[in-house]
């Protein structure tokens, strides 16, 4: 079973790495995570005005992740490095978005940069465009569990050597956490917590940053 | 001990050209396309009017498009699903017409429109006692889910996988496009000279993955194995494909390297939208991955349109035919073949013989790509 290196999340009022306990506060949760918050994007990205909620945050996640876990940015080498994202809404937030623009505009022309964010698969790719990754790229849903679900079949991916490391985790518009689960062949450091103990954390449910709390067995204390 | 194979046992479809995969075989070989102009909507503000559509879904439904195609699908007994087989849904957009009448409507009741809201309409008309998952990977959604199901049924997680496919023709998705000007204004041509774009398309169908061993328990009839699969990611751009094809051609090599020494690639189902950067994107993967072992490559996209998260699954179950009749469906809509391409696509039908093997490939917006090698069982 693959193990966990890191996990990084961000809700509408803070962000973390769970392994290293670091975080702080931001201001721009209401505003769709934009602008760009810095401290964890600090290179620049091309069109990250243009990128819808989940995909901000799923990108800000991602990269919190990849620093919890020891791993430079952009990565050496992203063959091998997949990522798969899950969600409870899709993309519907995106739908409607796109849908009632068009309706509103008296369904003379949909607007192609809100209709590119109406696949539930559009955030982890946009992570995988910044970040190289070049893996396995899916986006699931539906389970009753769905950071259990992801994370499976993400184990599953590097057990079979379809990657070597992947990324996992739940993105929407309300904020992100992503883990870097990986074989201990790929990766220098040692693991945080075993495949075993992470999915054991994670089949008792709950969401970010309740999950990370979890990962990082810090109890109630909270995460700024 | 030999490793557990995945055998595709059962599988049905429904496409522009009907239902069954007998009848989409002999559409395609008619040498005829089965796209027409849409009237399920206004088309005039788009750049094209044409599409690949079910006959008899209609717009305006209790049941959405999907879900009229997928009932006509298991409306009859006999397609020998078990109850214990494991779900997963592929889909793209999923029950968008149901989106599109609550927007309409001013309602906020999209989030029962979501692609997971079909997993317990599919449970129920599957009659599986799985609650499965959804699988999404943009227009490489169907061949996604198959490569999880056969991943599943070799590692021993489970006996068997039905994965059931579906997306329809919507006035969200055709809006969308046209916004991206990915429409041909006539109708797709793949890997012809003068592509100007894709049609859009629809289908629903299932394919049923069994272990080898409970499918010869059982007796069942075996379509083909899926013997390899490969899914990558280009980390390009969101709507344009990688300009070398060495992502793709990374998912056919280790699709390949699955199906082990020995494997020769008969034909390739390529995911041929019609767009220029596409089926540019593909022929340079397939050079990179076969080198000078050319296998003819076809495309039904100009057939019957691009069905985006079903494709990969009506695209793996003709690839299995083209195998078992050792010939390609012509290229339909291919007049005078791209530069790029000659060597590899043809406008006629061509033999292939003694093969064990054809892929199956596709790729979508975000850059993913999944390959399929699909095996004949003797």
């Amino acid at each position: 079973m693959a193990d966990l290196y890191g996990a990084g999340w961000i809700d509408n009022r803070s962000y973390g790495c769970a392994r290293t306990g670091s975080g702080a506060t931001h201001q721009v949760g209401d505003c769709g995570f934009s602008p760009r918050i810095k401290e964890i994007l600090p290179d620049p990205f091309p069109n990250f005005g243009r990128l819808d909620a989940a995909s901000k945050a799923t990108c800000y996640s991602v990269a919190l992740a990849l620093e919890d876990a020891g791993l430079a940015q952009p990565l050496a080498c992203g063959e091998g490095v997949g990522i798969i994202g899950a969600g409870q809404a899709g993309c519907a937030r995106s739908d409607v978005r796109y849908y009632k623009d068009y309706i509103d505009s008296g369904r003379a022309s949909g607007l192609s940069n809100f209709f590119i964010y109406t696949l539930p698969s559009s955030p982890v790719s946009e992570a995988s465009i910044h970040f190289g990754l070049q893996g396995p790229l899916l986006y699931t849903g539906g389970t009753e569990n769905i950071f259990a679900g992801c994370a499976a079949l993400a184990m599953e991916l590097i057990e079979n050597q379809e990657a070597s490391v992947m990324l996992a985790g739940e993105s929407g518009p309300e904020g992100a956490l992503f883990m870097v689960l990986a074989a201990r062949s790929s990766m220098e450091q040692a693991p945080w917590r075993s495949g075993a103990e992470t999915m054991a954390i994670l089949r008792q449910g709950g969401s970010f940053p309740h999950i990370a709390r979890k990962l990082a067995d810090i109890g109630n204390k909270i995460v700024p | 001990m030999s490793r557990t194979k995945a055998y595709i046992v059962s599988a049905d479809i429904i496409t522009p050209y009907g239902h069954g995969v007998e009848r989409c075989w002999s559409g395609l070989l008619s040498g005829k396309h089965a796209l027409k102009k849409v009237e399920r909507f206004d088309t005039r503000p788009f750049v094209s009017d044409q599409a690949g559509l079910i006959d008899g879904i209609e717009y305006g439904k209790e049941d959405s498009l999907v879900i009229q195609a997928l009932k006509r699908l298991f409306e009859k007994p006999g397609h020998g699903i078990p109850r214990d087989a494991r779900l997963i849904v592929a889909s793209t957009k999923g029950e968008i017409d149901l989106l599109e009448r609550a927007v309409a409507q001013g309602s906020d009741e999209f989030n029962q429109c979501t692609v997971a809201s079909l997993l317990p309409k599919a449970q129920k008309l599957v009659g599986v006692s799985d609650s499965g998952y959804v699988i999404s990977a943009a227009c490489a959604s169907a061949s996604a889910a198959l490569a999880r199901a056969a991943s599943t049924v070799t590692s021993g997680a489970a006996e068997c996988v039905v994965v059931v496919a579906c997306d329809s023709v919507s006035e969200f998705v055709y809006s969308g496009f046209s916004s991206l000007m990915a429409l041909d204004r006539t109708l797709a041509k793949p890997f012809d000279k003068n592509r100007k774009g894709l049609t859009l398309g629809e289908a629903a169908g299932y394919a049923l993955v069994m272990s080898d061993a409970r499918a010869r328990k059982e007796g069942r009839p075996i379509m083909g194995e899926i013997a390899g699969w490969g899914l990558t990611a280009d980390a390009n751009h969101i709507t344009g494909p990688s300009r070398d094809g060495k992502p793709l051609a990374l998912a056919i090599r280790k699709a390949m390297e699955m199906g082990g020494d020995g494997t020769t690639i008969g034909s390739i189902c390529a995911h041929g939208t019609g767009t220029a950067f596409n089926d540019s994107m593909e022929i340079k993967a397939f050079t990179r991955a076969l080198g000078q072992r050319t296998s003819p490559v076809y495309s039904l996209k100009g057939a019957m349109g691009h069905s985006m998260g079903a494709a990969g699954l009506v695209e793996a179950l003709v690839a299995l035919k083209s195998l078992e009749h050792g010939a390609t469906p012509p290229n339909i809509n291919l007049d005078t073949v791209d530069d790029e391409a000659k060597g590899w696509a043809f406008p006629e039908q061509r033999p292939f013989g003694g093969a064990t093997s054809v892929l199956s490939t596709n790729s979508g917006f975000g850059g993913v790509n999944a390959a399929l090698l699909l095996s004949q069982v003797t």
